[in-house]
């Protein structure tokens, strides 16, 4: 038996330093740098959210056990016990379901202030405010394409940009407006799209998908893009295709 | 609504039809309960191998394809005569029950929908209306959620927004019933036990991240519950349950390769545990390894080809061929395993898996980590996975509290077959962390990369700590 935990120990105490050695590493990066190992330790430490929770939960779990103590074994303790801290635990989870829910725009720049976030025929009205023009050019080409689609102007006015992308959005809102086409085929605003593809860049945000219709999805013009995961390319053939009558 | 409802009591009556094969075999609630699941993962698997054969997806091939698939299932049922007569009132029971709650997920009419949800949408209409795989998308996910968006384009429905709820809903069934009676039902007592799985799924499913990837279009929550069948099944059988829970663990493992990009590596996991292992037959290891191998080869082999000229971020057709090395790599452990005088090395394959990831992430880290950049990536991937897994990432005490169950159960008793889940969350947590400084769109909150992929690997931690502590706390009846 001890030579098999000698050997166990042996096997496995190098792993455990390599492991060590990398969770040290990450942590002396992450000190001081940004706060983020401040952040951690005060949920933990500080906030109700972390340490004091479960330990919470701990002396809960052994009170109801020490509660029943008299009258039951020391299995049925230790169940008592285990089955009270998972309660607790359940508790604690649903306690935090109303701020969380609320917590749908998840972007790094907004990451301490939570908003509920607009529905997306509002914020498409909202945004259609700040560039009417767009919108009914955009409309007009999707009319051409398919009467019944929705054609989300683009660029957005700065400020109309986190506003509707990449967001918690209800389904019937989705099944109404489905799906998003974007025209693309002006040159003017490819040189828009570019402009904010590069500011908004796609490693650091999240970004929209995007549907560009194109006579010609080969064209030069589109190289940019063609390793983007978040824009594809279809020809007006392929959209006419498409089952767009999704009211039921 | 109507179309979508068809479809997916389609995929039930399919997936039962097949399990039904071996209800000699297997526990009535498991036959159930993996009914959903596996039907869900055999549509998928037709349609790749139509597409892979090069045969054109339209809605009369698709049609035809899966009335053809069911109706040979039913023939094989007729001829094994498993439909008794005190067989059709369960049977009916629980296709009345699934098409009720499809019913109330269809009519509560809520998803989330994000871009990548957007992205998966198109990906399946792509697939159903191109006339070659797109090389784009496949570079970026698996192929398996597209073909499952596929069918909205078949049968003029927007997208399969029933299909996650009623996933989550086979999840927790699947996963409370098998924290009921991990080792049989035998002298176990139905309250007490029902009560401890039962609020075990519970504090799961208080988890608002783990609520929310209930409606939420995405591969995560499909992931999860696959890469967990997979391992439970093959967990089922090394501890000696009948060999049906290997073509579980198969298909189910398949299935998650083809759902994510990184599924492949991640699979090689329970395939390295799984040549290791003194537990199994040769017979039985080679089925799983020969069937794995050749599934992923052959579509990686596709690939290969549908990614020539094409530089994938992700996946190319370099890459594709690295796969297929890797598989046959291991095609290739497994015969030597079987030599006699290498048989005994057998047992440091887990032990050697868990340095080569070690290693791998501290080259990682090392090379990516001494640059000033490379800090910085630092910094951001692990500071806001930290962050995220605390507070933001929308998994409440969750993790909080496994975290010091996990430290609590590795003191406690050992349970049959553990290693295959100690190794197998090891070695995710490794591959994990060397994956987590390649990733892109990380931000605090939860819809991180990298705070989504723990949705990946929950299910079989939770499985792991609440069995111990479930193995300790009823001592005298889960021996």
């Amino acid at each position: 038996m001890m030579n098999k935990k000698l050997k166990n120990l042996i096997l496995f105490l190098p792993l455990a330093i390599v492991v060590v050695f990398n969770v040290v590493f990450i942590l002396t990066h992450l000190k001081g740098k940004e706060d983020y190992l401040h952040t951690a330790l005060r949920i933990v430490l500080n906030d109700f959210y972390g340490l004091q929770s479960v330990a919470f939960g701990v002396v809960i779990a052994i009170l109801c056990g020490l509660g029943l103590r008299r009258k039951i074994s020391g299995a049925a303790f230790l169940r008592c016990v285990f089955l009270a801290f998972l309660l607790f635990m359940i508790a604690v989870n649903l306690s935090f379901f109303p701020e969380l829910n609320r917590d749908t725009q998840g972007q790094e720049s907004k990451r301490f202030r939570r908003k509920r976030t607009p529905h997306l025929e509002e914020a498409v009205r909202s945004s259609a405010a700040k560039s009417a023009g767009a919108i009914e050019r955009y409309l007009q080409l999707g009319a051409d394409l398919n009467g019944k689609t929705l054609i989300v102007p683009w660029p957005p006015e700065d400020g109309a940009y986190g506003s509707f992308f990449g967001f918690v959005v209800p389904r019937a809102v989705v099944r109404k407006n489905y799906p998003y086409l974007i025209g693309a085929d002006d040159l003017e605003f490819l040189k828009t799209l570019n402009a904010r593809t590069s500011r908004f860049s796609i490693k650091d945000k999240m970004t929209e998908s995007i549907v560009i219709v194109s006579e010609d999805p080969d064209a030069e013009e589109f190289t940019l893009f063609r390793n983007d995961r978040t824009i594809f390319f279809f020809s007006p053939e392929i959209v006419k295709r498409l089952p767009m009558n999704l009211h039921d | 609504m109507i179309n979508q409802f068809l479809f997916l009591f389609f995929l039930e009556v399919l997936g039962l039809s097949f399990m039904v094969l071996f209800k000699k075999n297997l526990d009535r609630a498991y036959l159930y309960l993996l009914s959903f699941p596996m039907g869900v993962s055999l549509w998928a698997f037709l349609i790749l191998i139509l597409l892979g054969a090069g045969v054109p997806v339209r809605r009369g091939a698709v049609l035809a394809a899966s009335f053809l698939m069911l109706g040979f299932f039913f023939l094989m049922d007729l001829r094994k005569k498993v439909f008794s007569r005190e067989e059709w009132l369960p049977l009916a029971i629980l296709l009345l029950s699934f098409a009720a709650l499809c019913f109330v997920f269809l009519s509560l009419n809520y998803s989330f929908f994000t871009n990548d949800s957007w992205g998966l949408v198109a990906g399946g209409r792509t697939i159903a209306l191109s006339t070659r795989l797109p090389a784009r998308l496949l570079a970026e996910t698996g192929i398996f959620s597209f073909i499952l968006h596929s069918a909205g384009s078949f049968w003029h429905f927007d997208y399969l927004y029933a299909l996650y709820p009623m996933i989550a809903l086979f999840l927790v069934l699947f996963f409370i019933y098998s924290l009921y009676a991990p080792f049989g039902k035998k002298k176990i007592s139905l309250n007490r036990h029902l009560a401890f799985s039962g609020l075990a799924a519970l504090f799961l499913l208080s988890t608002f991240f783990i609520l929310l990837n209930s409606t939420y279009i995405h591969s995560n929550l499909l992931y999860g519950f696959y890469t967990f069948i997979a391992i439970f099944g093959l967990w089922k059988r090394l501890r000696g349950d009948h060999s049906v829970w290997l073509v579980v663990s198969i298909l189910a493992l398949l299935s998650s390769v083809f759902i994510r990009v990184e599924g492949p590596l991640v699979a090689l996991i329970p395939v390295i545990l799984l040549i290791s292992t003194r537990e199994l037959s040769l017979k039985d290891k080679r089925i799983y390894v020969l069937s794995v191998t050749l599934a992923v080869s052959a579509w990686f082999l596709k690939l290969f080809f549908v990614f020539s000229g094409f530089t994938g971020k992700k996946l190319n057709a370099d890459r594709s061929l690295f796969v297929i090395l890797i598989y046959l790599l291991c095609l290739l452990g497994l015969w030597l395993s079987e030599k006699r005088g290498l048989a005994r090395l057998r047992s440091y394959g887990p032990p050697a898996m868990l340095y080569a990831l070690a290693f791998l992430w501290s080259y990682f880290i090392w090379t990516k980590g001494m640059s000033m950049k490379g800090g910085d990536l630092i910094i951001r991937r692990y500071g806001i996975l930290l962050v995220n897994i605390l507070r933001d990432g929308g998994w409440g005490i969750t993790w909080m509290a496994l975290f010091f169950l996990f430290i609590a159960a590795l003191f406690m008793a050992r349970f049959p077959q553990e290693s295959l889940f100690a190794y197998t969350i090891l070695s995710f947590g490794l591959l994990f962390n060397s994956l987590n400084l390649f990733r892109g769109g990380w931000r605090v909150g939860w819809g991180d990369s990298g705070n989504r992929m723990l949705v990946h690997i929950i299910f079989i931690l939770g499985f792991y700590i609440f069995l111990k502590f479930k193995v300790m706390i009823f001592k005298n009846e889960t021996s």
